[in-house]
């Protein structure tokens, strides 16, 4: 049994990897339907989610610890789309879009847009003359900003192509190195995966 | 200001969530327990509906025996709660998911990110200084990630190359990644002065 | 006293910030906007189609990155709908479903036929892998749309199989755009991806290779497309907040710099003596 996921894992890692290099029509049947089968456990697994929190919030509210009424929010929020789903029209119904544009949308968009104050704070304390690569680092970034604010135009014309061109030749040069590094390192990972090497997921 | 009970609750949020700007205190935590809470919701919801369509219709009324093994494989991964005993069975479903994902990934990885992006590296004549700069970013930069053995002379120096590329790439980046900051900032203005407290039209 | 300007207190930054970003939008600006040559390649890629041409358009995209994404996503959708070009429409992420089944309402209320014109497959499960699949087999990986239609009965859906049956594919990513590339690329048809400012620097070089043939980025590609087609929105709107926002951070660094070597310059004095 302790073998059992580990060698189910190869086998369905390694079938769909040769369906890529062969052309056998059984192999790509198979391929395609253990690839249908992977969606429909990965939605099971939102569903996962949905129960650990549900037990440690409601253990939270029996035992009344610190914080059991955030508890008890959280809760309501958790009840609230199957009940809007089931009761009032379904996942798409008037109450359930209406949950979803105006709190869980809401709240959403403003933990994000917090960034901004982060990002802007963080360029004024680390965009100093301290080393040569915080100069190079904030020569570049600051040209880039440059390049986007139309409103610098009057100063110099050439701020747009400039950052254009800082994006696209030395950074789109250096990027594609990255990218090219970090294909070999996701290659590397999935081989380990393949030779059983890799059993993180499966221990 | 709007009359629409869905606008006040919008902005009210909005603003709940920005008091975090000064301290974290009760009103955002509220904010954040009620996001968490709501957002599981939403996907087990979801969820529900992905197995309904893709697997317990085409089983119960077509008949498609097959598809009781995805959820079969489904419900191995609730063990743990369920059935404490048999908890080990639920890393045979995790087992497909990872070897699904990871086959996916290493077939898509092989081609669009290797591949794909080392012919692009070749397939441009080194004609332009351009060209040239950019071909010389890419392999120093490859070089940098060599770590099984050390760089010594010139590959030292290629590889040094390769790092302040980086830098001006990861600034350049940085530089970019400001402005979109700022978009998602906007948007939640607009809802607050626009669609709630009316001070614009758009 | 101008060694001062090295520490400000970041809730002073966070106020100057909040109201530097928020005024354009009370006093618009109407400061004027460059079109990249990106912005222009995916809009000419989308000016090859013709009408009754198929194009998939998927959103990731939350509605936390919505202000980045949506104006780009809402402007290309009225491209497509004014070329008469039929949009099979989904979301490959839960929230992304959302846009779908909004694009699809909106868009039938203003004259489309659903299932004809437009159609809204819902959430694609399962990420890459589900993406994966679908390419593959569109009415096998989606056999409902989001309103619980078989999709082999809906007119848009007749003969379509695999991804290559369609002209484009759309993506409007918020962190997965590489999917798209690994997966969708490979099947040689082309591929515009609208993306997070944030993920741009991560796409480019799939543009420059030509696995990707468009990119639009962020809320500054969405007021662009704007421009190109004539069509002002939220892009457009949200231009002059990003522009006074710019010129706030370069402010910013500015002085803090000048702090920091006001800081150093008595420090070194003070070493000095």
């Amino acid at each position: 049994m302790k073998q059992l996921p580990l060698r189910l894992g190869i086998a369905i890692c390694g079938l769909i990897l040769l369906d890529h290099f062969l052309l056998i029509n059984l192999l790509r049947n198979l391929s395609k339907e253990i690839l249908d089968y992977a969606a429909i456990v990965t939605a099971f697994a939102m569903g996962l989610g949905f129960v650990s929190l549900s037990i440690r919030h409601y253990k939270a509210i029996k035992a009344r610890r610190e914080g059991w009424l955030y508890s008890t929010i959280l809760v309501m929020g958790l009840l609230s789309f199957p009940v809007a789903t089931f009761l009032f029209g379904g996942l798409r119904g008037r109450l359930g879009m209406w949950i979803y544009d105006n709190i869980y949308g809401s709240i959403n968009a403003t933990f994000y847009s917090i960034q901004m104050f982060y990002v802007c704070s963080g360029s004024y304390r680390v965009f100093r003359v301290k080393s040569t690569q915080a100069v190079v680092l904030g020569i570049a970034a600051m040209l880039v900003v440059f390049g986007r604010t139309p409103a610098l135009e009057g100063l110099w014309a050439g701020f747009p192509n400039l950052a254009d061109w800082l994006w696209k030749v030395p950074g789109g040069g250096a990027q594609r190195g990255i990218v090219i590094g970090t294909g070999v390192g996701t290659m590397a990972a999935g081989v380990r995966y393949l030779l059983g090497i890799e059993r993180s997921s499966t221990q | 200001m709007s009359p629409d009970l869905g606008t006040w609750v919008n902005a009210i949020c909005t603003l709940a969530v920005f008091t975090v700007l000064y301290r974290h205190n009760p009103v955002s935590k509220v904010t954040e327990n009620l996001y968490v809470g709501i957002g599981a919701g939403y996907q087990l919801m979801l969820a529900y509906e992905t197995v309904r369509n893709k697997a317990w219709i085409p089983l119960a009324t077509k008949g498609e025996a097959k598809m009781a093994i995805p959820i079969v494989l489904g419900l191995l991964l609730f063990t743990n709660y369920v059935l404490p005993k048999a908890r080990e069975w639920n890393k045979i479903a995790i087992a497909v998911m990872v070897a699904a994902g990871t086959a996916v990934t290493l077939k898509g990885t092989m081609e669009a990110d290797f591949l794909g992006q080392i012919r692009g590296a070749i397939s441009v004549p080194l004609t332009s200084f351009d060209a040239m700069l950019t071909f010389i970013c890419t392999v120093s930069t490859i070089i940098y990630f060599l770590f099984t053995f050390s760089m010594k002379g010139v590959m030292a120096t290629v590889s040094r190359l390769g790092y302040w590329a980086m830098m001006v790439a990861f600034g350049a980046g940085f530089g970019n990644t400001i402005g979109g900051r700022f978009a998602q900032f906007t948007g939640r203005m607009d809802v607050v002065f626009g669609e709630w407290l009316k001070l614009y039209t758009r | 006293m101008l060694a001062k300007l090295a520490h400000i207190d970041s809730r002073v930054i966070f106020a100057a910030f909040f109201i530097v970003v928020s005024l354009p939008l009370i006093f618009p600006l109407n400061l004027p906007l460059n079109v990249l040559g990106w912005t222009r390649q995916s809009y000419d890629e989308l000016q090859k189609l013709a009408a009754g041409d198929l194009v998939i358009m998927t959103m990731q995209y939350s509605p936390a990155l919505m202000a980045d994404s949506h104006p780009t996503a809402v402007v290309m959708m009225k491209h497509l709908m004014q070329k008469n070009v039929r949009v099979i429409l989904m979301g490959d992420t839960p929230d992304g479903a959302r846009w779908a089944t909004l694009f699809a309402k909106e868009w039938e209320g203003k004259g489309k036929t659903y299932g004809v014109d437009i159609v809204d497959l819902g959430f694609l499960p399962g990420y890459e892998t589900g993406l994966a699949a679908f390419v593959r087999d569109i009415p096998k990986t989606m056999p409902r749309d989001a309103r619980g239609n078989d999709v082999g009965s809906l007119p848009i859906m007749k003969g379509i199989k695999t991804v290559t049956d369609v002209k484009l594919f759309i993506g409007h990513e918020s962190g997965s755009g590489r999917n798209y590339v690994r997966q969708v690329s490979p099947y040689k048809i082309p591929v515009v991806i609208g993306c997070m400012t944030a993920d741009a620097y991560e796409l480019e070089p799939f543009l420059q290779a030509k696995q990707i043939q468009g990119l639009i980025v962020g809320l500054r590609g969405g007021a662009e497309y704007e421009k190109l087609l004539g069509a002002p929105g939220a892009g457009l709107a949200g231009n002059d907040s990003q522009n006074a926002g710019h010129l706030l951070v370069i402010a910013f660094v500015i002085l803090g710099n000048i702090g920091y070597l006001a800081e150093r310059r008595n420090k070194a004095r003070q070493g000095g003596e």
